[in-house]
């Protein structure tokens, strides 16, 4: 197949089994060449098991993954040559430095030993490790070590990175010095396609993302086009123990939300909210709705009615962002 | 990637390896002289000088085993247990590159006490300088065929269980169950045309004829030939058949 400039990851109608478990009911979507892509789901929802199967690790039950022009099942060494990943629980516990642990990686896909030495102290440094260079990988602390995985991945040449779950366990600055890095990659044309559960990371950082419930596309667009998908603009946070006399108005959703009271909505109905919050005397935070409450409206039907999670639903609802084959 | 390429890059990873190995556990350069000690300490006491040359000859094959065994584990617990297996495969990293660059690295700090028991070998045997090279082919021979069954093996076991089971295996047939540290007439005369259905039997047999330690029957040597060609073949087939990919 000829590889299309501006696609870098097609997939159709791709579907997964584990025996009698199903955890991808037809995803189809594209990744576009030089866009950080997120894929969005609840914990078990597959994102894990489609960046397995993208990146050659896992097959398919059926569908298709095309990287770069290169069917990933029919010819997966060459989509293996155009990619790396950081896979989402390796464990980086060995004696040896964090030098070498990266060399080798480097070395292993083909890397010369002078270009993986030089290569490796440039991903460290891009990590924000470079320090720890010579220490024992088993001295590192846990979220250092899974920063040695994401040097592994940004000093390989890969025109396509695969990051699951890529900020797990780093501390706040750490996590906006690897999106600051992974901005930096995307400018350079690098195609990234990360998983996370963190919205506001996503929200800042991806060009478009994608959530996976029911084991497919529930809905894919710019995070803008999700939240507006869901028809959510405003959201009014209340103490929950003073908003009991504050009822939602007919197309505000009302979430209990740790000690507060979530309610979102349209900015008029919301708006209305605070008045009557307010009149009531009670403190009240009100913010533009941002991505996880369209995620948590997306992927909660499940949860609220307890229905087994077996992929029954359709991609239906072609809207501003919302299911379809997530083309275009 | 054409042979001399994928040749180049299994050095190159071996290197790196064994030398950060031998950097961070030295001690771990002590485990291949040991072993053998071990059973040569047994066997001595038992039999005294007897068989001194038989147990030398039988420490140098010890170290193309103990590497091509040890990667089984290697490999099964980057799998099971690091899950670096993942980060390799979704890389332009080979199969056989992954595979081979770590026998070797293994095989390569086993050197140092193949080196000391070859040296010794040569020295009660009388052998000849020139079996060297011979030697160190028949052993690479060994490495490859065993590497290749562990990796093969390993890319097939999901628990911790399978691979102390499956290494026990490994270690018993290749190690134990094939004439290495005696010879083979010293196996009741049905069984020793079956001793070569195990893979360390053929090299083993050739590197002590190579030492002039025994003169095998013609069969011997032709059996010895053709379990090697089998190994060959069944090694190459095994790297194919590896599930790098899984289902
Ligand atoms: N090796 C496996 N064998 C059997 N079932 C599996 C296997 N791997 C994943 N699953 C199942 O497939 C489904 C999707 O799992 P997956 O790991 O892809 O989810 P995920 O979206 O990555 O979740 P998380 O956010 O928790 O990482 C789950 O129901 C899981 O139990
Ligand atoms: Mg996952």
């Amino acid at each position: 197949m000829k590889p299309s400039t501006t696609i870098a990851l097609s997939a159709q109608s791709v579907f997964k089994s584990y025996g009698g478990n199903e955890a991808l009911h037809g995803v189809s979507f594209d990744v576009r060449k030089g866009e950080i892509f997120s894929l969005l789901g609840k914990n078990g929802a597959g994102k894990t098991t489609f960046i397995r199967i993208a990146t050659g690790q896992l097959l398919p039950t059926s569908g298709t993954v095309i990287v770069s022009g290169h069917d990933v099942v029919s010819n997966a060494d060459s989509v293996r040559e155009l990619i790396s990943l950081v896979p989402q629980d390796a464990r980086v516990i060995k004696s040896s430095s964090a030098l070498e642990f990266v060399q080798l990686y480097l070395a292993l896909c083909g890397h010369s030993l002078a270009d993986s030495r030089r290569r490796a102290f440039e991903g460290l440094n891009a990590v924000g490790i470079g320090s720890f260079a010579g220490v024992a990988c088993n001295r590192l602390s846990g979220g250092n070590r899974h920063k040695l995985l994401l040097a592994c991945a940004i000093s390989s040449n890969a025109p396509i990175l695969f990051l699951d779950e890529p900020t797990v366990g780093l501390d706040a600055q750490s996590r906006r010095e690897l999106w600051k890095t992974l901005a930096g990659l995307r400018r350079k044309g690098r195609t990234i396609v990360l998983t996370t559960h963190y919205m506001d990371e996503a929200e800042v950082l991806s060009d478009r993302v994608a959530v996976i419930h029911n084991g497919v596309v529930a809905a894919i667009g710019s995070p803008q086009q999700i939240i507006a998908g869901t028809g959510f603009e405003l959201r009014l946070d209340v103490d929950a123990s003073a908003a009991a006399g504050l009822r939602a108005p007919k197309g505000v959703e009302r979430f209990e939300f740790g000690q507060k009271i979530r309610f979102v909505g349209a900015v008029r109905e919301v708006e209305a909210l605070a008045k009557r919050a307010v009149s009531m005397h009670l403190p009240i935070s009100v913010a533009r709705a941002n991505l996880e409450d369209a995620f948590v409206k997306l992927t909660g039907e499940t949860a609220a009615t307890g229905e087994k999670p077996t992929g029954t639903a359709s991609e239906k609802g072609a809207g501003d962002g919302r299911g379809g084959n997530g083309r275009g | 990637m054409d042979a001399a390429d994928r040749l180049k890059r299994i050095t190159r990873v071996a290197w790196l390896d064994a030398t950060s190995i031998a950097k961070t556990n030295p001690l771990f350069l002590l485990g291949p002289f040991l072993i053998p000690l071990s059973l040569l300490l047994v066997m001595f006491l038992y039999t005294g000088d007897r068989n001194l040359a038989f147990l030398l000859a039988g420490a140098v094959v010890f170290q193309a085993i103990n590497a091509g065994t040890i990667v089984f584990s290697d490999f099964s617990a980057q799998k099971i247990y690091f899950k670096l297996q993942d980060l390799y495969c979704a890389s332009p990293a080979r199969p056989s590159v992954y595979a081979y660059s770590k026998g070797l690295s293994r095989f390569l700090t086993n050197v140092p006490a193949a080196l000391a028991y070859l040296a010794l070998a040569l020295y009660y045997s009388h052998a000849p300088l020139y079996v060297v090279p011979v030697i160190i082919v028949l052993l690479v021979f060994l490495l490859v065929v065993l590497t290749s069954l562990s990796f093969f093996a390993s890319t097939l076991v999901s628990g911790e269980t399978d691979v102390f089971m499956i290494g026990n295996i490994f270690t018993f047939t290749a190690f134990l169950l094939s004439p290495v540290y005696y010879p083979i007439t010293a196996l009741p005369a049905f069984a020793q045309p079956y001793a070569f259905l195990f893979p360390a039997t053929g090299p083993a047999l050739l590197t002590q004829w190579a030492f002039g330690l025994l003169a095998p029957a013609a069969w011997m040597v032709q059996l010895a030939l053709l379990s090697m060609a089998c190994y060959a073949v069944v090694a190459y087939a095994a790297l194919r058949a590896a599930r790098w990919r899984e289902n």
